[in-house]
């Protein structure tokens, strides 16, 4: 499947060039994957983490089809719900900006995974 | 298959010249296990501490807590494919330093948290403040790729366990807990009237730092696949995840998965337990779909009445644990599910990411967003810059007064183990 | 000990200064026990004393918000009750939607708040969150009834306990609290799955949300031949309010032609009681759009505007009276031919 890559991460826009870029935080990110899959884009990995530190980085990188095809409801939903969860869980903290660097290691190393992931 | 573990009682820790156990106190020799664990590859330095359950003691960041234990009769030494040779696990007599743990500190990234207080209202929050806890600092070489750090990190947990399990080998154990169960097909024979029972533990399977292994296997490599619950009770389980602090499931947990034990004591009387399912947390959709329709398969396969689901993790796994669950029901079985919440600082959102109707029967093992405030240390063991991380959170967190601290639940290890290993809940007011 | 102090909330009718020719009465307040407030506070008397019943007219605090919070403002100063008794309001909607009014008042104080409803009270909603409302009958004959769970619930209170919604029959507030208890998770559910395979009811830690959902219509093929309405919930009626919809708690919609407008800016304004009305009545585009829509057909984006513009008021009005509202406006729509609607809310 071929895919393109949401992503507001430096480290991934330096190493995919033809990635989706996006301008702002983590919610940002989300916001635009939810936005292209109600657009029909189809949803590769998921938008949110799975653990909740993750949930406080400024980064964040979502694999979608490179294609628009029919929009799947499940994944609207899940990309829907993914933005109302990110505002609730990190309440009234932002991003933690200290370990940003740390953020954008990890950040790559989860996507390359996605990627390899959605590639068997 | 049937496992023993012998528990040899342990309620105090001292360094001294040998591995030892003198009545009901573990002695540690520190010369000896830090020799040892120096030769881990990747490990530049290695420091070790005591912290016994009342001390105004606090560890952080803890990366992973392993039980010390030694495998005197049976196939299997040590954690088979990982520090030892490739071997079933499962069966045979396991010594076990019940009441003892390993804790490793050793923070891979800087974001890092997962705290362990042992002492005040900190202590009653996680599982690992009751225990005497032998704590590993480890500071890797420098250029390491996390990958290789965390791997580092994770060997040196599970050697720690097997050198200070040595400790059991000749010491008197006061109590034994078998474990015990034949094929299905014997099971069955045996208890013809009674549900069959399926146990999925689902494990985060997405990287780094989001990984779990079977057999030294990592787990995002598998389908859902079943296992006889005694090999996960006898080291097979590992914990290679450490960012969600509250509700990963630490290699202790896998060793005393309490869903697990808890299930042999009704089986034969009330339920026939039929296994356990190890079902990947994918980071893709197709990948959590794959799983998640294997998984009720094999359930049903097994000829499950009833279903537990245990998830890991918050966020995106909570679509897997729903729609396992949702598969399950549709399919006639009946489902409970275990998981923990996040409903906010005042408890008054919405508290999962994905829900189904299906999913009649939660059991909620605590709010990750409950805000506990903790006192002053005595003791740190471990990094101030992840107390930095603790306090830093939001305006107000830090009191530099009186050094208290407000802290979310969600960084207080094993708070709301989501395998039901503690006692949170939540209480709708 | 000094005993702790109790302010009485009631309206007209409780208040015993008159039946519906009264509801328009503003705020007075007795420094002693009325009507129902006469049976509570005597039996709460060794740890409380009563030291004011506010008492206010249902219209006028629905209609007069400011004004009443100022002399709520002004009460608390001069009493500092230690705990608030609003009700029971049983299903009288105003009523219910007052105390549920002076319960978030009072909430925000930090000052406890009792009352009692019908489970069908509009205010209901928004006082559960805000006080311990007692589940009581749906008229005040059932009084006797209603008052003991709510002198328990003072009890409770007035000692500094937690109640708890299923031991002291109030609606849940809706708030998850973490604790710790004696059994661990893994003990509770083995306890409910041996309770579901033999058939015995058990309880969820965490309910499920229960959503309405509504099937989508089919999009519109082509916007350029369809027409379109204008619905809101935002209170939008022509200036005067000629057919008195309720500022709260709806009991009733309106609908008015616009087939003469190019927007409703200057003619139209809100009567809506849950927002600040100052921009919308000074552009009542803003809350429901005919400009932008006239705008639309005149440039052939769509076919038409439909002539009738459609309205209501959303705060406080009960889920029944919605769905109601919605059937009625939606089966003209349907009948009229119209494709689509825009339907707005605040």
């Amino acid at each position: 499947m071929s895919f393109q890559i949401v992503t507001n991460n430096p480290q991934v826009i330096k190493e995919f060039p033809s990635c989706l870029e996006v301008e702002g935080d983590i919610e940002a990110v989300l916001r635009r994957v939810r936005d292209l899959v109600y657009e029909g884009y189809g949803l590769i990995s998921m938008p949110l983490p799975a653990s909740l530190k993750l949930l406080y980085s400024p980064v964040r990188s979502v694999l979608i089809t490179s294609e628009k095809q029919e929009v799947n409801p499940v994944a609207a939903e899940i990309a829907g719900n993914s933005v109302l969860t990110l505002e609730r869980t990190r309440g009234q903290r932002g991003p933690d900006l200290r370990h940003r660097s740390d953020y954008e290691k990890l950040d790559y190393i989860l996507v390359q995974q996605a990627i390899a992931e959605s590639r068997r | 298959m049937k496992l023993e573990l012998q528990n040899v009682k342990i309620t105090d820790l001292e360094f001294g010249p040998k591995m030892d156990v003198v009545g009901e106190k573990l002695i540690i020799d520190k010369e000896l296990l830090r020799e040892k664990l120096l030769k881990v590859p990747g490990v530049k330095e290695i420091k070790i501490d005591l912290a016994k359950p009342g001390e105004k003691c606090r560890i952080i960041p803890v990366k992973d807590v392993i039980e010390p234990r030694v495998k005197v009769e049976g196939k299997g030494k040590g954690f088979p494919g990982v520090t030892a040779e490739v071997e079933p696990c499962g069966d045979g007599v396991v010594k076990v330093l019940k009441g003892a743990a390993v804790v490793t500190i050793g923070d891979i990234v800087g974001f890092q948290e997962g705290v362990i207080d042992m002492w005040g209202e900190g202590a009653k929050w996680t599982p690992f403040s009751k225990t005497c806890n032998i704590v590993v600092d480890i500071t890797p070489e420098a250029g390491l790729h996390p990958h290789e750090h965390e791997a580092t990190c994770r060997l040196v947990g599970l050697r720690a366990s097997e050198l200070i399990g040595e400790a059991a080998r000749e010491a008197e154990a006061q109590e034994s807990e078998v474990y015990e169960l034949e094929d299905n097909h014997a099971e069955r024979k045996k208890y013809p009237d009674l549900p069959g029972v399926v146990y999925v533990e689902m494990l985060i399977s997405q990287g780094l730092l989001h990984d779990g292994y079977a057999y030294g296997v990592n787990t995002s490599q598998i389908l859902p696949t079943i296992i006889h619950p005694n090999e996960e009770l006898d080291n097979a389980i590992i914990s290679g995840n450490c960012v969600a602090a509250c509700d990963k499931i630490t290699t202790y947990q896998h060793q005393n998965n309490k869903v697990i034990k808890d299930l042999f004591k009704l089986h034969g009387k009330e339920i026939n337990f039929l296994g356990v399912i190890l079902a990947p947390e994918m980071t893709t959709l197709d990948g959590k779909l794959r799983v998640c329709d294997y998984t009720a398969k094999l359930c049903k396969l097994l000829g499950a009445e009833g279903v537990i689901i245990s998830e890991e993790g918050y966020g995106n796994p909570d679509s897997d644990l729903v729609m396992i669950c949702s598969r399950c029901e549709k399919m006639g079985m009946k489902t409970v599910l275990i998981t923990d919440e996040c409903s906010g600082w005042d408890g008054m959102s919405q508290p999962l990411t994905d829900t189904a109707a299906e999913a009649v029967a939660v059991i909620s093992t605590g709010n990750v967003s409950h805000v506990v405030e903790l006192e002053k240390a005595d003791r740190v063991l471990g990094d101030s810059e992840a107390i930095a991380n603790l306090a830093g959170g939001w305006a107000g967190a830090y009191n530099p007064e009186d050094g208290t601290m407000k802290c979310e639940l969600n960084a207080v290890i094993g708070a709301t183990s989501e395998i039901g290993y503690h006692n949170a809940t939540v209480e709708l007011y | 000990m000094s005993k702790k102090k109790v302010l009485y909330y009631l309206n007209q009718f409780f208040g015993q200064i008159g039946g519906e020719d009264q509801a328009h009465i503003p705020p007075q307040i007795k420094e002693e026990a009325v009507g129902p407030g006469t049976a509570i506070v005597g039996q709460i008397a060794d740890a409380a004393e009563l030291v004011a019943t506010f008492i206010c007219g249902d219209n006028y605090f629905n209609e007069n918000r400011d004004a009443v919070v100022k002399e709520l403002e002004a009460a608390y100063e001069k009493y500092q009750p230690d705990l608030v008794i609003a009700g029971p309001a049983f299903n009288a909607g105003r009523y219910g939607v007052a105390c549920a009014g002076v319960a978030k008042f009072f909430n925000e104080k930090g000052v406890p708040v009792v009352s009692g409803m019908y489970e069908e009270n509009p205010g209901l909603e928004e006082a559960r969150a805000a006080a311990y409302v007692v589940s009581t009958g749906d008229s005040a004959g059932t009084m006797r009834k209603a008052i003991p769970p709510m002198v328990k619930l003072c009890q409770k209170l007035l000692k500094g306990e937690t109640p708890k919604p299923l031991e002291d029959d109030y609606f849940a507030q809706g708030k998850r609290l973490t604790i710790l208890v004696e059994k661990d998770g893994s003990e509770r559910a083995m306890e409910m799955l041996l309770k579901r395979l033999k058939g015995e009811e058990f309880t969820t830690e965490l309910p499920m949300p229960v959503f309405d959902v509504v099937e989508p219509a089919a999009a519109i093929a082509d916007l350029s031949k369809a027409t379109i309405a204008l619905v809101t919930s935002g209170g939008i009626v022509p200036q005067g309010n000629p057919d008195h919809i309720q500022s709260a708690s709806a009991q009733m919609w309106g609908k008015y032609d616009v087939s003469e407008l190019k927007e409703l800016k200057g003619t139209y304004c809100t009567i809506h009681g849950g927002y600040d009305p100052v921009y919308a009545n000074e552009w009542a585009d803003r809350v429901a759009p005919l400009d932008e829509l006239k705008k639309l057909e005149a440039a052939g984006k769509i076919g038409s505007v439909y002539k009738y513009f459609y309205t209501t008021t959303g705060t406080g009005t009960s889920v029944a009276n919605s769905e109601k509202f919605g059937r009625e406006i939606g089966a003209e729509l349907k009948e009229a031919g119209v494709d689509g609607v825009i339907l707005t809310s605040t």
